[in-house]
């Protein structure tokens, strides 16, 4: 099982996880939609409950300024309309305002005007340079108001001394009848209005200010804030009460920019009379704080839930999984070889049935797959056999393309399959010319009796190769594409698939040259047989010259010995009755006798030289030349013959043999330098390329060399007896011993001017 | 001494009497006993044949022994001489005309004493023959005569 099947070909993504992720989107999406739809419906519900709370505190906190303003026009109203005010006297009328005075002390300064408003009492805390004239103050428009029998207020203004804001309020003085007598006007310190504002309570830490109609600020905590005579109308809240929406500002509680310039929840409620409104401040988060909390629960619920999710999610997909993974566990497991896995799945769920579907699944692979480690064996033994076969087809390709033998192979359908280069470089033709057996039978062997018996031998040698699978070589003479005979040698190789493997060697040149070569032999046979006869007969010869020689030496010599012997009793018993002549004769016989002795010694040496045995020794030529020399020099010291001989002439050859062919050499040279004074004799050696030649030099008689091919015939004479002795075998003598030796022997020489004899021995 | 005899083995009437003429010039005057063949030579010494009544206890001073004879060559006379107890110890010269290297060796590995080649040239001859008469006949101290021949 390859490693491929296990690896993962995507990223891995865990079913558990994928599981768990799906579940957990999936109440997340419904905890955030349903926590979303009830945050949504609370924050509404927050919001409506906010804006009419905030109005309602609004309203309450307006009511509490305006009951504030119309305590003062209450006050200043019950203190006149009770009496006829405008008709008492004077004092009684400073009484009552006095008396007003000290009973609110809001009020800075009472005027009580006339009918002609004409100012009839004037009381003040205040000394009169710093009380302005209210009438002047007031203008024409507050009396015209007033004598309609209304109330006046007027705009607030701020004092010069004081920078207090100050109110002027106005009411009308009516008789009984309601007829307007006169009117009484009050200045008001709102000052006296702060520490009620100041005292609404707007939630825990709201506050409440008041402005005018021009959103100019008359009542707030921040007492220095008024004294400036901040005007607010910058401020959304402010802004709508002074452009008048009432309808709008009702239903919503806006987040806006606050007086203290923080995010507020605001609303105001306009007084009515006077032309103010109170507006209210709650910051957001105090407004909201219920939304807030709602919402802070809302999210540690939804993250419980959440985390809750998460358990169970893990905890619902580990449980799906769990077999899930176990499966594909033991499926690795499997993919790896292991069939004794067993799959643990007791669940009685799709996936229990699964594992048992799997455990049923591996027994059958296991039973299939027994044999899958001896099959994959067997695979890769096959291949690596596939691969060696290969590769021996193309070693035996590349041995039969180069095979110094032809190659044939035949298909069972009797056409040439393959010929190899050989095949064609030696008769020719190629798989083109003899497509197959047939055609290259007529080819081949054109003579047809020739062919036929061929093609018997042929089919004799198959039945025979079928029978007992030997195979035989066979010699043909093959007819080549040229025209020209080949003698070949065939070797079949039947194999068993009905393929013919035929291999053919040109042994023409072979078998020309074993016919040469047989010719050869046979002749060197016949010579040989020749040469054994001839032997035979030189060895019947050379019987017959030893029994010659030995017959020569006893039965020549005896009757010479008689001739000589009996010659010498004539001399010595009957000299008397010979004469000169007689005795003369008698010396001759003698004389001749003894040359006849000396022929025949030289004849058996000349014998002996050819038939004895021939031993190889280390000989120095020089000493055994000098010690020859010596003996000529004894026996004829008279002689001045001066031996020059060259030393260390070292040869190898047969000691007794060798000293034949020097002293015959020698006693020749001091033969023929007889005639001479003085004579010289050099024995020496010369070189040439690399071969020895010795030689005897004399300067003595010499000879013709018209004559030098006689000089080493036995008995062959270039002087007359009388002139040198000598028998004439001495020279055929040296021959015979040098040729012995394998080595040559010539002459040079001139007459009268000396011979060179030189011979050469073999090392 | 004088009396003692010497056997001459001779085919060549030539040669014997040139011997006996060569011991006559060296005054050797001593018996000699001339026998034709090596057979006859053989009888002589161990007394068959014509020699059968002759008496053994003389035998000859010195034997002159040639190698070409007819019927039991000279060789073949010397190993039997040899071979007998009677006559192993008896002085026997070969002479011959032969100069044969092979005879040589033969003859003195067979136990001759000498071997004198026969010169063709008489003087030699005489002096030859004269030199081993006075070696064999004269100097030659022979073995005690008694206990040899019993």
């Amino acid at each position: 099982m390859s490693k491929r099947e296990v690896k993962q070909t995507k990223q891995f993504r865990s079913l558990t996880v994928t599981l768990a992720t799906a579940f957990l989107a999936l109440s997340a999406v419904v905890l955030f939609i349903v926590s979303s739809l009830n945050m949504y419906f609370n924050f509404q519900n927050q919001r409506k409950l906010i804006s009419s709370q905030q109005n309602s505190t609004a309203q309450r906190a307006a009511s509490t300024v305006k009951s504030f303003i119309q305590e003062k026009f209450t006050t200043l109203e019950t203190a006149f309309n009770i009496g006829n005010l405008a008709r008492t006297r004077h004092k009684e009328q400073k009484l009552v305002l006095e008396k007003l005075l000290g009973l609110e002390p809001a009020f800075r300064q009472l005027v009580l005007l006339g009918e002609q408003e004409q100012e009839l009492v004037k009381v003040s805390r205040v000394s009169k340079i710093v009380s302005a004239n209210l009438t002047e103050r007031v203008g024409s428009e507050l009396l015209s108001e007033l004598s309609l029998g209304k109330r006046y207020i007027s705009p607030i203004f701020i004092d010069e001394i004081t920078s207090e804001p100050m109110v002027i309020i106005g009411v009308p003085v009516t008789d009984v009848f309601g007829d307007v007598e006169g009117l009484v006007m009050a200045e008001v310190n709102l000052k006296f209005m702060w520490d009620l504002v100041d005292s609404i309570k707007v939630g825990k830490k709201g506050l409440a200010y008041v402005v005018d109609k021009h959103g100019t600020l008359i009542a707030f905590g921040d007492i220095s804030r008024v004294l400036g005579g901040e005007n607010l109308i910058h401020l959304s809240e402010v802004a709508k009460f002074v452009v008048g929406d009432e309808i709008i500002h009702k239903s919503s509680a806006t987040i806006s920019k606050g007086i203290l310039n923080t995010q507020v929840v605001s609303d105001h409620a306009h007084l009515g009379m006077p032309d103010w409104a109170v507006v209210v401040e709650l910051p957001v988060l105090e407004a909201y704080e219920t939304v807030v909390n709602a919402l802070l629960l809302s999210v540690v619920v939804v993250f419980f839930s959440f985390f809750l999710a998460i358990v169970a999610g893990i905890y619902l997909s580990k449980k799906i999984t769990n077999p899930i993974i176990k499966l594909r566990d033991a499926t690795r497991r499997i993919g790896k070889g292991k069939l004794n896995t067993k799959i643990e799945v007791q669940s009685k769920d799709e996936i229990g049935d699964l594992a048992v579907s799997f455990n049923q699944m591996i027994k059958d692979l296991k039973r299939i797959t027994v044999s899958h480690n001896s099959l994959a064996k067997e695979v890769k033994q096959r291949k690596l056999a596939e691969e060696e076969l290969r590769e021996s087809e193309k070693r035996f390709k590349i041995l039969a393309e180069h095979a110094p033998l032809g190659i044939s192979i035949l298909a069972p359908d009797r056409s040439f399959e393959y010929l190899n280069p050989r095949f064609t470089q030696i008769f020719g033709y190629t798989i083109e010319d003899i497509p197959d057996k047939d055609t290259w039978f007529k080819k081949a062997y054109p003579d047809e009796a020739y062919r036929k018996k061929l093609i018997a031998i042929w089919n004799r040698d198959t039945a025979t190769a079928l029978r007992t699978g030997k195979e035989n070589t066979r010699v043909f003479t093959v007819r080549c594409k040229n025209g020209e005979d080949k003698i070949i040698d065939f070797r079949r190789i039947d194999l068993k698939y009905g393929k013919l493997y035929q291999i053919y060697d040109d042994i023409t040149v072979r078998t020309k040259a074993e016919e040469a070569l047989q010719r050869a032999y046979d002749e060197i046979k016949a010579s040989e047989e020749r040469e054994l006869e001839r032997a035979a007969q030189l060895e019947a010869s050379n019987r017959e010259l030893e029994a010659f020689s030995y017959s020569v030496s006893h039965d020549l010599r005896a009757p010479l010995r008689g001739i000589d012997g009996f010659s010498q009793a004539l001399l010595e018993d009957y000299a008397d009755q010979l004469d000169t002549q007689g005795k003369d004769y008698l010396q001759r016989v003698r004389a001749a006798t003894q040359r006849l002795e000396y022929i025949i010694d030289d004849m058996l040496l000349l014998s002996r030289v050819t038939r004895s045995e021939m031993r190889r020794e280390v000989v120095n030529l020089s000493t055994m030349a000098q010690e020859i020399a010596a003996e000529f020099q004894v026996s004829q010291s008279e002689r001045q013959v001066s031996f020059v001989i060259a030393p260390g002439l070292v040869v190898k050859a047969d000691p007794n043999l060798i000293r034949i062919a020097l002293e015959n050499l020698l006693d020749n040279a001091w033969k023929f330098t007889s005639k001479h004074v003085t004579a010289r004799i050099e024995v020496g050696v010369t070189a040439n390329k690399g071969k020895h030649a010795y030689y005897v030099r004399d300067d003595g008689a010499g000879f013709d060399m018209a004559y030098a091919d006689k000089l080493f015939g036995a008995f062959q004479r270039l002087h007359p007896i009388t002139d040198f002795g000598g028998t004439g075998i001495g020279l055929a003598t040296v021959q015979r011993i040098i040729h012995r030796h394998g080595g040559r022997v010539w002459a040079e020489g001139a007459v009268e001017q000396g011979a060179t004899f030189h011979f050469t021995l073999p090392r | 001494m004088e009396n003692r005899v010497i056997l001459l083995v001779e085919d060549n009437p030539d040669d014997e009497m040139l011997t006996l003429r060569a011991f006559k010039k060296n005054n050797i005057a001593n018996e000699v006993i001339v026998a034709r063949d090596g057979a006859e030579a053989l009888d002589y010494l161990f007394g068959t044949g014509q020699y059968a009544k002759r008496d053994l206890s003389i035998m000859p001073a010195v034997i002159l022994l040639d190698l070409k004879l007819p019927k039991v060559d000279g060789l073949e006379v010397l190993r039997r001489l040899r071979a007998d107890d009677r006559t192993k110890r008896l002085p026997v010269v070969i002479l011959t005309s032969s100069k044969e290297e092979q005879d040589i060796v033969s003859s003195y590995d067979l136990g001759a004493n000498s071997y004198i080649h026969k010169p063709v040239d008489f003087d030699r001859f005489t002096k030859a023959v004269g030199q081993l008469g006075l070696y064999w006949l004269l100097l030659n101290e022979l073995p005690p005569k008694k206990g040899k021949f019993q």
